[in-house]
């Protein structure tokens, strides 16, 4: 994937995962592509690792079976724009 | 305020419990059904839209069709009324129905106003005459323990003489679909604090009691109530505080209430849902209240995690059991599988002792726990 | 403070001990956060909960601010009942028409589809451990709260209890919350009870 298609991607997904999320407030500016999603970061939870998965599914038709699997994909939009890169 | 000791002129006796769950009818049956055989969950692909692992209620006991849960209860209660000779509900008597999603079915077919959960309220209310509202408890996974545990408290204070317990769910694609989207079901039979669990499996049941200041209205008293407590994890809305706080805090509360420590309680009927999460929560409550030798079980193995009914079903079934003097093993497990140390069956044991300790542990973080005494054969 | 703590919202209409703090604009949702503003509280958690959760935020968490009736009170032993009739419907009500339109079953939205979730979120909110009950009814019902506030306060171990009537759904929100004590119980009748309930 081209660098431009690649950071598209990027900037797609935080719209995205604000949109999903509800997370109020949060620009598409305000998250960093490598800022941790879970903790500190973002302080996302294990239900959104749920629904971050289901978006992977719906909009990328991209599965992940196993949740655990799922909070070394999600751990920055860097991490989820490249398994999604790989998987399409 | 430090926790009440009871008053030592006041003993809150249980009796006439008729239960109708995956297992079959009535305690006794149950209990049997329970000693003789294996696990009574099914694998399904026609109950709902997606495949899964269930405790269903036989449709010969219980036929599918609307109003099913008001069938449900009915079903105990036609029979406890009559066992305690169709005593009239005057003010003196409360009713505490414990339930998590009511008539569900309802809203499922349209009609959202008619899953209120007041409305199993109206039902019970309306058809047996109680003086008093009865209280509908939701307290997730934990509303039939604490529905115990308030009904108890309700007699200790003088509020009512007497008090009926429902605890009461069914199983809807409404809750199948929702615990399967939070992967918190496993696609085989539970296995509570096993190494392999993976997930609960859902059921469905009734399981109704009488709890009373005056023993004398039971043929056949089944145990007593001696004290309980309910707790906040305030960790996380669908997962449990890794350190069990509130679960470690509901035990406490029930045994300051009680007026016992832990070298005083001999069995524990544990929540066991077969999740990762939850198990492992428990074990840790258990060890922190220096509970890790006392004989455990999780029955959720038998007949799926039945919700607003487990806390008074599971009670009951271990009540009878501890009365004939045994604890039953703890079905699905091999190989124990938690992170602290507890002492779960995998065999059917005889027993020498009387207290109960019964936890209950629910989405929202909420934890209670009871204290019954056996009433020894 | 002369009376007893206690806040109303009455479909966007927010008082804190009598006090204004918010005022209708005419959309539900938009009430429910600005009453929020109102307080003054950090939660970046707010507008991920849903709206039943919400509405428990703003009627109890007025007591925890500086000066409130809670503030600086240990979290061991603060109580909670909470009383409404439809519970968490609204919510049930958006994931079920999810579910039969769309064949999918959100998990972020199915966590709230039981009635003492709002109650366990203000329990997260404020790290209250302490005993609560999820009560639902048609109607408020004082004597049964008063019972369920005793019993928290006497076999419990609670110094205090947030009571509270929590309803939301569609477009209709009511939500009245006060503090008890065991003085409270003792000093006021359930008529002065009532009249904080009942007015608007």
């Amino acid at each position: 994937m081209t660098t431009e298609k690649s950071t598209e991607l990027r900037q797609e997904l935080k719209a995205q995962i604000i949109q999903h999320l509800n997370l109020e407030g949060r620009t598409v500016e305000s998250i960093a592509d490598d800022m941790p999603l879970f903790d500190e970061g973002l302080g996302l939870d294990s239900i959104d690792v749920l629904e971050l998965i289901v978006l992977m599914d719906k909009h990328y038709g991209v599965r992940i079976a196993d949740p655990k699997q799922g909070r070394d994909v999600f751990q920055s939009v860097a991490s989820m724009a490249a398994h999604i890169e790989a998987n399409r | 305020m430090e926790v009440e000791k009871i008053p030592v002129n006041m003993t809150v006796t249980l009796g006439a419990a008729h239960i109708l769950s995956p297992l079959g009818e009535g305690l006794a049956a149950s209990v049997e059904r329970m000693r003789n055989g294996g696990t009574a969950l099914q694998r399904t692909s026609t109950a709902f839209d997606t495949p899964a692992v269930l405790g269903m209620i036989s449709s010969e006991l219980l036929p599918q069709g609307p109003q099913r849960i008001q069938r449900l209860i009915d079903r105990c209660m036609q029979p406890l009324v009559r066992e305690l000779g169709n005593p009239e509900f005057t003010d003196r008597w409360g009713c505490y129905l414990a339930t998590t999603k009511g008539d569900i079915a309802a809203l499922e077919n349209g009609n959202a106003p008619g899953a209120a959960l007041s409305v199993i309220a109206d039902h019970v209310q309306r058809t047996y005459g109680f003086t008093k509202r009865p209280w509908v408890i939701s307290n997730a996974c934990a509303s039939g323990t604490s529905a115990i545990a308030i009904a108890g408290a309700a007699i200790e204070r003088g509020f009512v003489d007497h008090a009926v317990i429902i605890g009461v769910d069914v199983l809807s694609r409404f809750v199948l679909r929702g615990f399967q989207a939070l992967h918190a079901v496993s696609e085989d039979p539970c296995l509570p604090f096993d190494a392999k669990r993976n997930g609960t499996s859902l059921g469905e049941g009734c399981a109704a009691v009488v709890l009373t200041k005056n023993a004398s209205i039971f043929k056949d008293p089944l145990g007593t109530f001696v004290g309980g407590g309910i707790a906040h994890d305030a960790n996380h809305i669908s997962g449990p505080s890794r350190t069990g706080e509130g679960l470690m805090r509901a035990i406490q509360c029930a045994m300051k209430r009680s007026n016992v420590n832990a070298s005083g309680i001999h069995v524990i009927n544990a929540h066991g849902t077969g999740t990762d999460y939850n198990d492992a929560m428990e074990s840790i409550a258990f060890e922190r209240c220096a509970l890790s030798e006392v004989p455990l079980s999780g029955y959720k193995g038998w007949f799926g995690h039945t919700l607003g009914a487990a806390g008074v079903l599971e009670s009951l079934l271990a009540l009878h059991a501890l009365n004939a003097g045994l604890v039953l093993r703890s079905e699905g497990l091999s190989e124990l599988g938690v992170p602290s140390m507890v002492n779960v069956l995998t065999k059917d044991m005889k027993i020498e002792g009387d207290l109960l300790l019964k936890t209950s542990s629910g989405f929202g973080g909420c934890n209670a726990a009871i204290l019954l005494r056996a009433k020894k054969k | 403070m002369n009376g007893l703590a206690h806040t109303r919202y009455r479909n966007g209409h927010f008082t804190v001990d009598g006090k204004l703090f918010a005022e209708p604009t005419g959309s539900p949702d938009t009430d429910l956060n600005n009453a929020w503003s109102s307080l003054g509280i950090e939660l970046p958690r707010f507008p991920r909960m849903d709206r039943s959760s919400k509405l428990v935020a703003i009627g109890g968490s007025a007591f925890f601010i500086e000066g409130g009736a809670l503030a600086g009170h240990s979290k061991d032993t603060i109580g909670m009942v909470i009383m409404g009739t439809h519970g968490s419907m609204d919510t049930d009500l958006k994931y079920q028409t999810q579910l039969d339109a769309d064949n999918h079953a959100g998990p972020g939205m199915f966590v709230y589809t039981l009635p003492n979730i709002a109650m366990g979120e203000f329990s997260i909110q404020h790290g209250l451990h302490g005993s609560g009950l999820c009560l639902l009814n048609n109607a408020l019902d004082l004597a049964q709260m008063r019972e369920a506030c005793e019993i928290l306060l006497h076999e419990h171990g609670m110094e205090s209890v947030i009571c509270g009537w929590s309803d939301i759904f569609a477009d209709q929100a009511t939500a009245t919350f006060m503090v008890v004590t065991e003085r409270t119980l003792a000093d006021r009748n359930s008529a002065e009870l009532e009249k904080i309930f009942n007015d608007h």
